[in-house]
């Protein structure tokens, strides 16, 4: 479990975007426990305040769920899981879209030029 | 329901003959937080420490601790760590534990046991043999093991050496605080101490010149507390 922080943003947020980020590529399972509160805290150097913080915003996600002295637990629920990766997915294409089409390309070319990638990787 | 504020203080003015320490100061500091209390030396960090302390009076302004005015009833739930070195050199670190609890009976032995591991301290070792930096995390253990309440520290990492900052700093706020405790820690090591603070509060010539939440601070300027340091400071 790594985190990288930087003090430059809110840190709750950036730990939050990491644990979505995990929890969509399934490093967190589909109703596997999450570490604790405080086990976050020690790996990412911070207030566990601060990590408690966070915890709040990713339960109001729906990806995660705290039971009462058990800890917290990704949802079963792959649904929710597979939306908010598409969500999430829709918004960076949605920046990347916004940022090619100021430099004037048309959609003939922007599909022309994610072929010629696609042949290269 | 509103909890009462670890300490509250209302335009707070501290005169010394011939300067002036601290110059209207207004403060909330919540309960359960940890505050970073961040400023250049004689910005006035250190008075305003020994005057929530109760060690030193304010030429005018009024102050709440715990929401007592500063007293015995709050010094039994305060615990203050200043900056010099008070301890006697011929004693041994447990003949200085067992000192400490004789006039502070909420000192806790077995936590001390615990710390004293944690900081690699020996308790047969004579205190004036101890390097500066073990100086220090003696200080730390003397006021991380009293049930305090409100723990103020000046300047606790003058003298620990840098790759220890971060690991005694972490444990300060994890695993050694006690449940719910107020910390408020002076400093002017902003890098290695900002990702533990809740609340800062930038001290300049006895006036609080910026205060709020690490996190909203962030948020609206994009920066860290340690380049705000030099932009509110200098």
């Amino acid at each position: 479990m790594q985190f990288e922080i930087d003090e430059r943003q809110p840190i709750y947020r950036q730990i939050v975007e990491t644990l979505i980020r995990q929890i969509a590529r399934g490093f967190w399972p589909p109703g596997g426990k999450l570490p604790s509160i405080r086990e976050v805290a020690a790996a990412a150097r911070v207030n566990p305040n601060t990590v408690s913080r966070a915890f709040q915003e990713l339960e109001r996600t729906g990806l995660v769920a705290t039971r009462r002295g058990e800890g917290t637990f990704v949802t079963t629920n792959t649904q929710v899981i597979k939306d908010y990766r598409e969500k999430t997915a829709r918004a960076l294409w949605t920046d990347f879209l916004g940022k090619i089409r100021e430099l004037g390309l048309t959609n003939e070319e922007i599909q022309r030029l994610l072929a010629e990638l696609r042949e290269d990787e | 329901m509103m909890t009462i504020p670890a300490v509250m203080l209302e335009n707070v003015v501290k005169r010394y003959p011939l300067t002036r320490a601290l110059d209207g100061v207004n403060l909330t500091i919540e309960r359960g937080k940890v505050v970073g209390l961040l400023g250049h030396n004689g910005s006035g960090k250190t008075t305003l420490l020994k005057i929530i302390a109760g060690l030193r009076t304010p030429t005018s302004g009024q102050v709440r601790v715990l929401g007592m005015a500063p007293g015995l009833e709050t010094k039994k739930r305060v615990a203050f760590l200043p900056e010099v070195n008070t301890f006697y050199n011929w004693m041994t670190v447990d003949d200085l534990l067992k000192f400490v609890k004789s006039f502070h009976p909420d000192l806790d032995l077995e936590k001390t046991a615990e710390l004293k591991a944690f900081m690699n301290l020996k308790g047969e070792s004579k205190i004036g043999a101890l390097s500066k930096g073990q100086q220090a995390r003696l200080k730390l253990i003397v006021g991380l093991a009293r049930q305090a309440d409100l723990l103020l520290l000046d300047e606790p990492l003058a003298g620990i050496d840098p790759p220890s900052r971060a690991k005694i700093l972490h444990a300060l706020v994890g695993e050694l605080r006690q449940e719910g405790q107020t910390v408020v820690i002076s400093t002017h090591e902003v890098k290695e101490a900002e990702p533990i603070f809740d609340h800062v509060i930038f001290l300049r010539q006895g006036r609080v010149a910026l205060e709020g939440e690490a996190e909203a601070l962030r948020a609206e300027t994009g920066h860290s507390m340690e380049e705000l340091f030099g932009e509110v400071l200098e």
